[in-house]
């Protein structure tokens, strides 16, 4: 893999093409142990993509050139509907 | 005459299905354009058409409906008509039954519309080579809208649906009345700027054209066609396009569906991922099981060393043998030998012959000798003619006494004369 860190896109394709490669089983089998690792790095590494988010609300506000971010409580968020 | 034919419809039956096609489809509808040929009616019904660049329809509204006409109804005018669509069966034309008429002059927010629609599009504005792909993946959602309104709460709810731990931040603006348009553009570069969302939801709820016209602003439209993020709008209900929505990268028919589009299910994506894995682990393995299954078959090939060496041994010399014959040297060599072999056998064969036909000359010779009189003579037979005649005499009785004859002797010869014959 590369040393630029891939986007999730990117990771998710390759992981599709590292299948498909797999699956025509034409490579060596020193090759197909290289696909096999960087296809369980994938996965990880998406896996990890999907929980790095955070579960946050917030509101951005420009404070003179100063962006600030302020959290908001859901439950009461949703309690002023 | 009507049981007769089944394979027409008669000109009316055709008219009243289609009558009864745009009445179904089109209970109620809202349609703006230009007014032209108004005329009322002896009766006091109106008539007019609304056009635009491209068509025109019909409009009638009946005497009763008059107070509902607000504006000054004249031709060139700019006029709303509310109503439902109906077909004039006598003429076969289609045409909307009007309960209320909107006009004014030029200046009116559809009018504005469409002459701001054509002048961005003409700019390219709106061209789909503009558009930036949303994510598949967005973690941040930036949404642009009212806190106070419905929208930002569909919005969140469906996220939080869909997948849970997405960070949502908020650009908070008004959506409509006085100075909305200036708001919604300066949180939307707010949002823009902060640079960390990776995608922005900018809408809010159903209302009417005013309520929904801060949309359709002309700083609003290009606020939101500059964005470096890319741009999901969702204004209103389904049936509501703003010009905000053909600025955006997407197009959602509303907010929650916005959502919907820019976040996906999270127990979806996990299980696409899941699933990616088994099958590169199950291919992987299924291939070592078939490379095992191989090394297991050549070891179970594999026999004593020595074994495998003679036999390497003998296909070696096999080979050689065969590389060796195979020389051109040794092909003419062989051919050397096969042709002087032949010779051999010739010369053989030849001799033998000639022996042969040898031998045999030598016997029929020893034949002929023993044929020749002359050889008979040597061994001391004789011959006897007659001297008169020459004749050979084999019989006493073909001479007489006192006949001459003479007589042939292996050498020599001698003559007699005959004194008695005896029988």
């Amino acid at each position: 893999m590369e040393e630029r860190e891939l986007t999730f896109e990117e990771a998710l394709k390759r992981l599709e093409e590292i299948v498909r490669k797999l699956e025509e089983g034409r490579d060596t089998l020193e090759n197909s142990m290289k696909l096999f690792e960087e296809g369980v790095k994938l996965a990880r590494f998406c896996n990890e993509k999907l929980d790095e988010a955070e579960k946050k609300l917030q509101v951005l506000m420009k404070r003179g050139e100063e962006i600030r971010k302020e959290d908001i409580d859901e439950e009461e968020f949703f309690s002023q509907e | 005459m009507r049981g007769e034919r089944e394979d027409y419809l008669t000109v009316s039956e055709l008219t009243s299905r289609v009558k009864f096609l745009l009445e179904e489809e089109f209970p109620h509808i809202r349609v703006g354009g230009e007014v032209t040929d108004y005329r009322v009616s002896d009766a006091g019904h109106h008539y007019f058409s609304l056009k635009d660049e491209r068509s025109q329809v019909r409009v009638v509204l009946f005497r009763g409906k008059s107070r509902f006409v607000k504006g000054d109804l004249k031709n060139g005018n700019f006029a709303v008509v509310e109503g439902s669509l109906t077909v004039y069966e006598p003429r076969g034309e289609y045409q909307i039954l009007a309960d209320a008429v909107f006009v004014s002059g030029v200046g009116n927010l559809l009018l504005k519309y469409h002459i701001l629609r054509e002048k961005l599009e003409k700019e390219g504005l709106f061209d789909e080579s503009r558009k930036k792909k949303i994510p598949l993946f967005c973690s941040r959602v930036g949404v642009v809208t009212s806190l106070s309104g419905a929208a930002v709460r569909d919005i969140v709810r469906i996220i939080r649906n869909r997948f849970p731990n997405t960070e949502i931040i908020i650009s908070p603006t008004s959506v409509q009345g006085e100075g909305a348009a200036r708001e919604i553009s300066e949180a939307l570069r707010l949002m823009d700027e902060y640079g960390e969302v990776d995608v922005i939801i900018v809408g809010r709820g159903g209302g009417s054209l005013e309520d929904l016209w801060a949309f359709n602003e002309e700083e609003v439209v290009r606020t939101v066609a500059s964005l470096k993020t890319p741009v999901i709008s969702a204004v209103g209900h389904e049936r509501d396009f703003t010009l905000t929505d053909f600025a955006a990268d997407v197009r959602a028919s509303t907010p929650s569906n916005a959502a919907e589009i820019a976040v996906m299910v999270k127990r979806d994506v996990v299980e696409r991922i899941g699933h990616l894995l088994t099958r590169v682990v199950s291919r992987l393995s299924e291939r070592i099981e078939t490379l095992k299954g191989r090394v297991g078959t050549l070891r179970g090939e594999l026999k004593d060393p020595r074994l495998i060496v003679r036999g390497m041994m003998l296909r070696l010399a096999d080979l050689e043998d065969r590389l060796t014959r195979s020389s051109p040297e040794r092909r003419i060599r062989e051919l050397k030998k096969l042709i002087s072999d032949f010779l051999f056998i010739m010369e053989k064969r030849l001799a033998d012959l000639f022996s042969e036909r040898k031998r045999g000359f030598e016997s029929l010779k020893g034949k002929l000798h023993a044929l020749d009189p002359k050889g008979i003579l040597k061994r001391g037979y004789s011959i006897t003619l007659d001297q008169e005649t020459g004749k050979v005499l084999t019989s006493s009785s073909e001479t007489a006494p006192g006949r001459k004859v003479k007589t042939i002797l292996g050498e020599g010869g001698f003559l007699s004369t005959v004194e008695e014959v005896q029988k």
